[in-house]
């Protein structure tokens, strides 16, 4: 069971060892996981130089213990999700009524429509607590299940007393409240119970069972007539003293004329019909007064009847305590007896009233709860609500905010309070995080905040990825590509969630790091496709390095397959792009015009158009290939030319090509080398820039040993660039 | 329904051992514990020099150990996980007077180093300038993700270096972009101590290390070095980058937090102190630790302390208003000292909501703030041997 005081086992200090733990300077420390709201705990050496001459051997290390805060309860997962709905609903259609361009709301239909998502929580409440009796049924001893069925016991008492006093189910909350107290008081708080009847009809006397008064007396207070009637009809017959005959007849005749507001369509009526039966009180006084000097059975018990149905606060003040009840029923009942036109206004000053009179227990939070919730002291109430459940507090809060009360800024800010520690204690179940986030989601900035930590540090699962095959994960449990062990969130569930909810830093950042992940899968393409989303073109950027990168460590052929994996639809843009995503589609159009040129290669392919596909990447009015990748196209080109004395490229071409060797060859010269010969000292793991140069000489030579053979060609009147057996010879 | 409990406890030896009192070696126990982004990996270093790496299976809770190699020269004394963006990737700081940077996987280093043969994680670069001043590296923390990949190293000198890496896919490439000498940075109140006691690694004799080299010779006789011993050096990055590059720096025996803004132009400035306590007297016992709390929409920042006096403390601060003021407000929103010895550790969770500090008398407290802003204990963890029934597995 969760305490907020824990002691590790087995301890890491031994019993009143502290000190000498301290002096083998030892310590403690701690460490927070993002996962679970769990933290690591565990021994460590103090920074202090330590004695001298510990041998180093053994393998012995310290326990880490981990402990968690704030668990949910595993029996209230459903209840937790069922509530979220109800939560969801209000909260969207509260967002429709308040959206800038609707008209102001009508209270009464406000509180109307709270009353029913109320009455759903209550709903929910009372349908778990059904399955937590049927599962106490087959494991009662189920601690857990014990103590959880206890706080939803108090949950819904709470919550249901909230409806009553701030969610009237007509709207008016100046309407007399007394019958629905009572009806709560009755509902949450059942006493006497049937069985205290039952023993009391077997008798035939039953006016001399030692707890008939206490029954009697109680049943009168809460309004349960019934049984009242019944036994005192056969006092008014059996018994033997005529005063005692007349006055249990009196009480009876009252009673069954007592009015009730439920009854009555109209207030004015049953103000109307209040007043006529306590104006047909004077016979039920009268009898009191004439039998106040003779001793009769019952006479304490109905004296007392009598003056509390002529409403005499002390008498009923004295008869709740004799009958064992609290300051609870005395407020319910005072609306009956005392003051039968309470109305929700008079609440407050009438339960500091009788509060006085009969304190609340303070130890014990629901009766905190439901003082404050009387008095109306939200801020009590809210302080009190979180003692007993964060639920209950969070969705408490909730409902009072959308009232619009006059202390609507002070209710509101609790309620964004309360829901986030709420949402934040949810993630101590990790599969609860869309439902976390749903919550955070209408508490305004900082609630957005925290739902885009939480988001970022979900782990995830990626669907539908092949992988290379024998693949070693190189972090399996920050992304589970294929296998599922637990249920992991999805992906793509997350981004739509951050999507919904605007988080756009979030959605961004998780697609940086699936990004890197599926990078160092080489699965680029896909890499590309999840940063597209975003249109991130700094991380799109960074995946087009890698996968340049690849060209350079591990050559031609592993190159040409990861380019095949990018979808083509990147290379035409639809228009609508920035500027700055145009740079991409341009580097990507060097990464693929590459790699196809590779696999023309690795097919035989000796054409011009690969020399000249080649010259088109070093022409910046066309595709501009990245300047540390200049050297490494010259040298190809170069490569091409020198392996095939037939080929040529067109004189336009080749001064591209030449005033692009001469720019990097001077500019290389001047210290500039890494800026222009970076992937080709790395593609041949050359040592030096001098060695770089050394290549790009001959590559100098060879291009204009191949220029020279084109002009030739021309001179020769064919017109042509490029000649199969009408080149002549260079030589 | 809230409240604390133990979920697990891990540990290389198995779960049933009855030899709860096997004394443990303290240059084989866990020294720190660094737990990774999405929480569901551990890397624990130790006074032996190595680290460790875990990994949490979720279908059981446990944790199993997936590496271990000799890391340092010396006692290994923090760890950080750089952002899972950038890879997986851990910095290590030790006495040896060196960081170090390790990659998971990857590309095997040319030149193949013989201390971690076998395993998964690559060295990838050494930082080794605390080498020039003779001072053990005692934290390392990399920057918030929005900042690259960058990482703030503080030494025992009090010398605070932050680095760059230039290429991203190369890990060897790092660009030392800043030298602040703390110390410099306001004038202590105290004289400046000697600085020939400060950078022995504990558990070292006369400095000497499993290779030979020296890391200095500040202990004699097993006796701590006073500025050892009265001093603290942590570090904490603002995890918000709205308000520029700010960290929190605290270190040597000055009981003063002092928090930089590094400008991209490669110049910094202190926007702001946080005294030792309310009453601002910086003759204070060192602070040891500090943490800057995630801001996750709040309208302030939080940066908590705690200090070998054994005071906890909370500062709330507020960023300048621009039209309103420059300076920033820095006000004391709690203070404690329920720890009774030195505060060794404080730490927030991952929004900032919930604070806890570890201490010198064995015990981890949790802090929580209530509605009114008020910050109270919400949770207590007892290390030293309770009554049973008190007890939890």
């Amino acid at each position: 069971m969760a305490s907020d005081r824990i002691h590790l086992t087995p301890p890491i200090i031994d019993k009143n060892g502290v000190t000498k733990w301290r002096e083998r300077n030892r310590t403690v420390n701690c460490t927070f996981s993002p996962r679970a709201n769990s933290l690591a705990v565990y021994q460590s050496a103090n920074i202090l130089p330590q004695p001298i001459g510990t041998p180093a051997s053994g393998k012995q290390e310290t326990k880490i213990y981990f402990a968690q805060w704030d668990a949910v309860p595993s029996t209230r997962r459903k209840f937790i999700t069922d509530t979220s709905i109800v939560y969801d609903a209000l909260r969207r259609g509260l967002n429709l009524l308040r959206a800038k361009d609707a008209r102001p709301v009508d209270p009464q239909f406000l509180m109307q429509t709270h009353f029913e998502s109320c009455k759903l929580y209550l709903d929910i409440i009372r349908k778990t607590l059904k399955t937590y009796d049927a599962r106490l049924e087959k494991r009662p001893e189920d601690e857990e299940l014990l103590h959880d069925k206890d706080l939803l016991e108090v949950m819904y008492s709470c919550m249901s007393l909230l409806q009553v006093i701030f969610l009237p189910f007509h709207g008016f909350l100046a309407a007399v409240v007394g019958r629905e107290l009572m009806h709560w008081l009755n509902e949450n708080y059942v006493t006497p119970t049937g069985e205290d009847g039952m023993g009391l009809l077997e008798l035939e006397e039953p006016w001399l069972h030692p707890t008939f008064w206490n029954f009697i007396k109680t049943c009168t207070i809460r309004l349960i007539f019934r049984p009242v009637t019944h036994f005192l009809k056969r006092m008014a017959s059996a018994h033997t003293n005529p005063a005692t005959r007349e006055m249990a007849d009196l009480i009876v005749t009252t009673l069954d004329q007592m009015p009730s507001s439920e009854d009555y369509e109209q207030e004015s009526d049953y103000f109307d019909s209040l007043r006529a039966w306590k104006t047909g009180h004077h016979r039920l006084t009268r009898a009191r007064e004439r039998h106040a000097k003779s001793l009769y059975e019952g006479k304490a018990e109905m004296e007392d009847i009598t003056n509390l149905i002529t409403g005499k606060t002390g008498t009923l003040v004295r008869m709740c305590t004799e009958c064992g009840m609290s300051w609870r029923e005395a407020i319910c009942v005072f609306g009956i007896w005392v003051h039968p036109r309470m109305t929700r206004h008079d609440l407050p000053s009438i339960a500091s009233e009788v509060i006085e009179e009969m304190p609340v227990d303070p130890t014990d939070p629901e009766e905190l709860l439901q003082a404050a919730l009387f008095q109306k002291d939200i801020v009590k109430a809210a302080s009190h609500a979180n003692d007993v459940d964060i639920w209950l507090v969070a969705h408490m809060m909730d409902i009072l905010e959308s009232l619009s009360l006059p202390e609507a800024s002070v209710v509101s800010r609790l309620q964004k309070y309360y829901i986030i520690t709420y949402a934040e204690q949810l993630m101590s179940d990790p599969s609860m995080w869309r439902i976390a986030i749903a919550y955070l989601s209408y508490c305004g900035i900082r609630g957005m905040g925290v739902a885009n930590e939480l988001l970022l540090r979900l782990p995830f699962r990626i669907a539908n990825i092949d992988l290379p095959a024998n693949h070693k994960y190189p972090d399996s449990l920050t992304v589970f590509v294929g296998k599922q062990t637990l249920p992991m969130a999805e992906l793509d569930d997350i981004l739509e969630t951050c999507r919904r909810h605007g988080l756009k830093q979030a959605e961004e950042t998780i697609v940086r790091v699936v990004a890197q992940k599926l990078s160092a899968l080489r699965l680029y393409g896909k890499a590309i496709e999840y940063l597209a989303r975003t249109l991130d073109v700094r991380a799109l950027m960074k995946v087009l390095q890698l996968l340049s990168n690849e060209y350079l460590v591990h050559g031609a052929h592993d190159f040409v397959l990861l380019v095949d994996q990018i979808p083509s639809r990147y290379l035409y843009p639809s228009g609508q792009e920035s500027p700055d995503f145009l740079r991409f589609t341009d580097h990507l159009h060097f990464v693929i015009t590459y790699a196809e040129y590779h696999h023309d290669l690795s097919r035989g392919i000796r054409s011009p158009s690969l020399a000249t596909s080649l010259a088109l990447l070093l022409d910046p009015s066309r595709v501009d290939a990245p300047k540390e990748w200049w050297g490494l196209l010259l040298v190809d080109i170069g490569d091409l030319l020198v392996d095939d004395t037939l080929m040529s490229v067109p004189a336009d071409d080749m001064n591209i090509i030449l005033a692009r060797l001469e720019e990097v060859y001077t500019k290389s010269r001047l210290g500039g080398g890494g800026e222009y010969l970076g992937a080709l000292m790395k593609r041949y793991e050359m040592k030096s820039v001098t060695e770089a140069l050394q290549r790009l000489e001959s590559v100098r030579f060879i291009l204009v040993h191949s220029a020279a053979r084109s002009m030739l060609s021309e001179v020769g009147g064919k017109g042509r660039l490029w000649g199969g057996n009408q080149t002549p010879d260079a030589d | 329904m809230r409240g604390l409990e133990v979920v697990d406890s891990s540990s290389s030896r198995p779960r049933d051992d009855p030899d709860k009192s096997a004394p443990v070696n303290p240059r084989r126990s866990s020294h720190r514990c660094c737990i990774r982004f999405h929480g569901l990996r551990l890397a624990t270093c130790s006074l032996d020099q190595r680290i460790k790496t875990w990994t949490l299976d979720e279908t059981t809770g446990n944790w199993a150990s997936d590496d271990d190699w000799k890391a340092h020269d010396a006692p290994v004394c923090r760890l950080s996980w750089a952002h899972p963006e950038y890879g997986t990737i851990l910095a290590s700081c030790s006495f040896d007077k060196t960081v170090k940077i390790w990659e998971e996987g990857g590309v095997e280093p040319a030149r193949g180093s013989d201390a971690n043969a076998g395993s998964r994680w690559r060295e990838r670069a050494t930082l080794s300038e605390s080498r020039t001043t003779g001072a053990s590296v005692r934290a390392v923390e990399f920057a918030p993700r929005q900042f690259g990949l960058k990482l703030a190293v503080l030494s025992s000198d009090s010398i605070l270096r932050i680095y760059d890496c230039v290429e991203l896919h190369n890990l060897a490439t790092w660009n030392l972009t800043f030298t602040i000498d703390v110390r410099l940075l306001q004038p202590p109140s105290t004289p400046p101590m000697s600085t020939t006691d400060m950078f022995a690694a504990p558990g070292t004799s006369l400095g000497a290390s499993s290779n030979g080299k020296s890391y200095g010779s500040s202990v004699t006789g097993g006796r701590p070095g006073k500025r050892e011993a009265d001093g603290g050096w942590s570090i904490s990055w603002c995890k918000d980058a709205t308000t520029g590059q700010l960290i929190a720096v605290a270190a040597d025996t000055y009981g003063l937090v002092r928090v930089l803004q590094l400008s991209d132009s490669r110049s910094h400035k202190t926007v702001f102190t946080l005294p030792p306590n309310a009453s601002g007297a910086t003759d204070s016992p060192a602070i040891t630790t500090v943490a800057w709390a995630p801001l996750c929409g709040r309208r302030f920042h939080l940066i908590a302390t705690g200090g070998r006096e054994g005071k906890v403390n909370i500062w709330k601060i507020s960023p300048p208003h621009t039209n309103v003021t420059t300076e920033w407000s820095v006000n004391l929103a709690g203070t404690f000292d329920d720890h009774q010895s030195a505060v060794t550790r404080v730490e927030w969770n991952v929004t900032g909501t919930i604070l806890s500090s570890a201490g010198n008398d064995g015990n981890i407290r949790l802090w929580r703030s209530t509605y009114g802003g008020i910050w109270r204990t919400m949770g207590h963890i007892h290390t030293e041997h309770g009554d049973d029934e008190e007890m939890h597995e």
